[in-house]
This record gives structure tokens, sequence and C-alpha cells, in this order.
């Protein structure tokens, strides 16, 4: 199982080479997002009463959460591509661990989304300061967890969806949703009533309360316990889902 | 070496799949002969495992093949090369079959020489690093079936391996088959080309509607159904009649007499010369040729595209009795 990984894990290093759009989507695009919305993120925060609160500690797991969830879209991406490419079949006839395919093509994205977190808190620090209380430890654990987590819904979502086009429409809709009703872009005081309630089983809110308390140094064992144990509940569903869900090629 | 029993597959309404039962032999070439939508490579992704069959058994040299247990050691012995070529298209033909050939297994060293080994006997060793995207479609083929005996299968299955392949690809394509036949390794190949069957000297499987009609070896076939005849067709009902002087010939029809050609014996002018008083009535003689084409057009019912029979010759509307019939 571990030398299927790292062979389909080298492979997908060599196929990324030919390809920068992970890099531009993942890395580019929330740097930028995040140097001109910070201030007005932090000026809406405010409006709530949440003066404490320091702009970059808000706007960091915003972009996170937002551009992070595309971390799905690169796994689901990367699987339907191998169908298009006819490989998809190949890889289950020659590889001789299922679950090492899987492991090994969620790695990559999994290593991005980390990276795109920690680069996300060092421009933030940079340009906005405000960030001296970080627990950066307990900072790259939540990032780890939520990496897992999206690129482990990114297999079902792959699961669902046959063709790219389809995938890539309902992907980047799902990722505003998903950024939009986890209280990151908007305090949850100004969200519908209903939307509370699906706050909590969006891995997004779990991410955003853990990583807000780890950049304003106020993390508790309680809080973080219970942020990591709900984000690793739904990687486990989405993994054991996708393990039953890829093993065959009409899928 | 392979035992399928009244297997069945269906998608939905789409029954692709007939109670079919199939046993294939080791060191030898299987030629599957169907036309599209037949089942052949729903067949070939039952028998690779990459779908479950809804009902029926599948045993490949003894073991279950839908026994989960049995997975992993059934990748080793089986090559699957499936019909639509499965090539990273960014990455080099060298790095397309390393990749496969590291996956089943093999360390660095032996991937290496195993890959270097099977570009050359595939021709390929020109194009070893050129992106498989800039491939002509022959040439794509090659790496796709390469990449399917990375691993020295024991079963090979290709699914129209040939397809989009110019005919110097093909001739390489047919070669090298012989070849992996030759040391031992049980083919499975489907193809909707006659005459690729008979250059891989195959057993022949005659598959249609998700069911195998007809299974022969080449000799045994053409010992069988190889007996050419022809059709003579009368204007007036007296084929009775005529049969009753004419040798080796039945009533088909009350206008139609069959006329068996065994060895080739017959000759137009001898059924003209015994056909007597008779001659003036006679409106065609057709050739009706055996062969496999026509067997299989006769198994699948495919007249429409079949011309089993060459009109030869054709009275309007008396011959005239000393005339030399005209061939057409
Ligand atoms: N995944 C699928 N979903 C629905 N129908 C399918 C699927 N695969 C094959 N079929 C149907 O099953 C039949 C046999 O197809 P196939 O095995 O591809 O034939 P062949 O390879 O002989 O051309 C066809 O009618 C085809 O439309
Ligand atoms: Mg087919």
């Amino acid at each position: 199982m571990i030398m299927t990984a790292l062979h389909v894990f080298i492979n997908e290093l060599r196929i990324m080479r030919h390809d920068a759009s992970p890099f531009v989507i993942l890395f580019i695009m929330p740097s930028l997002a995040l140097i001109l919305l910070t201030p007005a993120l932090g000026a809406i925060a405010r409006e709530y009463g949440q003066a404490s609160v320091t702009d970059s500690a808000l706007s960091v797991p915003a972009m996170t959460v937002m551009f992070g969830s595309l971390g799905a879209a690169f796994v689901s991406f990367s699987i339907v591509r191998e169908r298009d490419w006819a490989c998809w079949s190949r890889l289950l006839t020659s590889a001789h661990s299922t679950v090492g395919i899987i492991g090994g093509k969620l790695l990559p994205p999994m290593g991005l989304v980390i990276i795109q977190q920690v680069l996300l808190v060092i421009i933030g620090a940079a340009v906005y300061g405000g960030l001296g209380e970080l627990q950066a430890g307990a900072y790259i654990v939540g990032a780890s967890f939520f990496a897992i987590t999206i690129t482990a819904f990114g297999l079902v979502v792959a699961d669902m969806f046959s063709s790219l086009q389809k995938m890539n429409a309902v992907i980047h809709i799902g990722a505003l949703l998903f950024a939009s009703t986890s209280g990151a872009f908007i305090p949850i005081e100004s969200l519908p009533f209903y939307v509370k309630y699906l706050l909590y089983i969006s891995p997004g809110y779990w991410l955003v309360v853990y990583q807000k308390n780890a950049l304003l140094g106020t993390l508790t064992l309680p809080t973080a316990s219970i942020s990591l144990s709900i984000l690793s509940l739904q990687a486990f569903v989405f993994l054991a889902y996708a393990r039953a869900r890829l093993n065959c090629i009409n899928t | 070496m392979l035992n399928i029993q009244q297997v069945t597959k269906r998608f939905g309404e789409i029954s692709a799949l007939n109670a079919l039962t199939l046993h294939i032999q080791e060191n030898q070439i299987s030629a599957i002969l169907a036309k599209n939508g037949a089942g052949k490579s729903t067949l070939m992704s039952l028998i690779a495992g990459l779908s479950q069959p809804c009902s029926g058994s599948i045993e490949i040299n003894g073991l279950n093949r839908l026994d989960k247990k049995n997975t992993l050691e059934l990748k080793k012995h089986i090559g699957f090369a499936a019909q639509n070529t499965g090539l990273y298209p960014m990455l080099s033909v060298h790095q397309n079959v390393y990749f496969f050939a590291k996956l089943h297994g093999l360390t660095h060293q032996q991937a290496k020489i195993r890959v270097e080994q099977l570009l050359k006997q595939f021709e390929l060793t020109e194009l070893t690093h050129r992106p498989c995207q800039t491939l002509s479609g022959g040439q794509k083929r090659r790496v796709h079936l390469a990449i399917a005996v990375v691993h020295r299968p024991k079963l090979l299955l290709l699914d129209e391996p040939t397809l989009g392949a110019d005919i110097y690809a093909r001739e390489a394509i047919l070669n090298v088959v012989k070849d992996i036949a030759k040391q031992g390794t049980a083919v499975i190949y489907t193809t909707h080309y006659l005459n690729e069957i008979e250059n891989l000297n195959a057993h022949i499987i005659i598959m249609d509607k998700g069911r195998v009609l007809h299974q022969a070896s080449q000799r045994e076939l053409q010992e069988k159904h190889n007996e050419n005849a022809f059709y003579v067709d009368f204007t007036l009902p007296i084929a009775e009649k005529v049969a009753h002087i004419l040798a080796h010939s039945t009533v088909v029809a009350a206008q139609r007499l069959h006329v068996k050609n065994h060895n080739n014996a017959h000759t137009i002018e001898h059924i003209v010369h015994a056909m007597g008083d008779f001659l003036p009535h006679i409106q065609q003689i057709k050739r009706h040729e055996s062969s496999l084409e026509n067997l299989f057009f006769t198994l699948t019912d495919s007249h429409s595209t079949a011309q089993p029979e060459t009109v030869l010759v054709k009275t309007k509307p008396v011959m005239h009795p000393k005339k030399e019939p005209s061939l057409l």
C-alpha cells in the first residue's frame, strides 16, 4: 500500500510539473485576495462588535476556507481526468492496492492546502501584522486536519461527477457556499437563521473556529478537540465512501 | 485457464452479457469476433476485475475472480489493454511504461531493463522521450500494449488492440502478439477485423448480443464450413426434376437448387452441360462462397451487409444453349 501510494504520488508530481494551475489557484489567488480584502473583512467584523479581533486573524481563515476548499477540486479533477485519459482502469489493474492509489492521489493536493495556509499566515502577518499571539504548532495541526478532510471530500465529488465540466461548475459553486457559510467572510450573526444549523456540519466552520483561535493565541484544548474530532470524523466518512466506490471503472 | 459460466451483466435495461459461457485454453490466442455493441468490452472488463457480473462465475487459473481474496494474485497474472488507449498525455513514453512497471512491483533496476526491452520489442525506442500526446494513433496503441505486458502476465486481454493503427503499426502489433503467445501467454483478442484472426491463426469465438454463438479453431472452421456451392435459380418450378439429373444437388425451393461444390469439382460449364433440356429455364447461377466472413454474417444475422453470393450467370430471358455463360 505504501509503495503504491509512493509511486502514484511521484507520478502526480510529474503530471503537476506540466500544469501550473494548482499553484495559481491555490497560492496566487488567495494571496491577492488576502491583501485586497483584509481591511474590508475587519471593518465588517467591527460593525458586528468583534472589535478585539485583528484583521488578519479574520481574513486568513476566510481565505483558507474559500481557496483551501478548491483543494477538493484538485482531487476530483485528478481522478476525473484520469478517467478521461482512460488511465483509471489501468491504475486499478496495475496497482497492488486501491487504498494506495487514493493515498498517492491525495498527498499532493493535501500538501498544497497545508502550504497555502502557512503562506497565508506569513503574508497576513507581513502586510497587516497583528499575529504576535499565533500558536504556530496548533495552526499547522489544524491546517493538516482540514487538508485531509477537504481532499477526502474531493474523492466523493469525483465519484458523483463523470465529466470535468459538470464537476467544475458544481465545485466552484460549492466552494463559494462553503466559504460564505463558514462564518469566515461574514459574521455568523448576520447569516439567515437556517444557515446557522448548516454550519455545524461544514468542515469550514470547524476550521474557522479552530484557526481563528490559533491565530489569536486563544485556542484551548476543548475547542481544539471538538474541531479536530469533527474534521476527522468527516474525513473518515469521505474516505470510507471513496474506498467502497472508487475500485471499479463504472463509478 | 479461463472458465466463464453463465455470466450475465446488465446496465439498467440493457443486457450486455446474456448467460455467457466460455472456456479458454492456455498457450493459445483466442479471438473474439463480434459486432460493435455485442458485449466484448463488457466481457473484458469483467475478466480484468474492473466490474462485477450480475450473476454467473468466472474462474482464472483455478481462482475465483469474484472472490476479493484473489484480487491481488490475479492482478499479477492478468494484463489488460482496454479499448481506449490509457496513457498520461504529457508524460514521455518511458515515464508511462516505467510508472506501470513500478506499480506492478518491479524494482527500479528491473523496471529500467524491462522498459528498454519492451520499447525495443514494440519498435518504440526512438520515441522513448517523446510525450505521449505527440504520438500518432498507431504509436500510442503500441505504448498502450507495452504497458499491458510490462509484468509478463499469463493471461493477456487485448480489446481491439489495432483500433486507429495504420497497416504498419497493425502488422507490428500482430507480430508482437504472436511472439507473446509463443512464450506461453494466453491471449484473448477482440476484433471485428477477420483478416487479423486469420493472421494470428487464432481460436475463433464468435459472439453476438452478449452470447457466444460459435467456437472453433481455424482448421475446424475451414473443414466444417469451407464448402463452396452454387445456387441455380429457374424461371419455372422445376428444381425437383433437375435434382434427379444433377449430381450433388438438393432442392432449396421449387425454383431453386443447391449444388455442392466439394473440392471445387464443379464448374459452371459442368452444370450448364448437365442441365440438358432444362437449360433454357435457368434464370441465374450464383456461387456461394463459404468463409469466416460468411459464417460470421450468417451466425450474427447481418445479411444486409453480407455478400456471400456472387452472381455468375444471369439469363435474360432465355440463354442460348451453345453460348458460353457470361461471367459477371
Ligand atoms: N457503462 C455502461 N452503461 C450502460 N450501458 C453500457 C455500459 N457499458 C456497455 N454498455 C452497453 O452494453 C452493450 C455492450 O457494450 P460493449 O461491451 O462496449 O460492446 P462491444 O465492446 O462489443 O462493442 C452495449 O449495448 C452498450 O451500450
Ligand atoms: Mg468494445
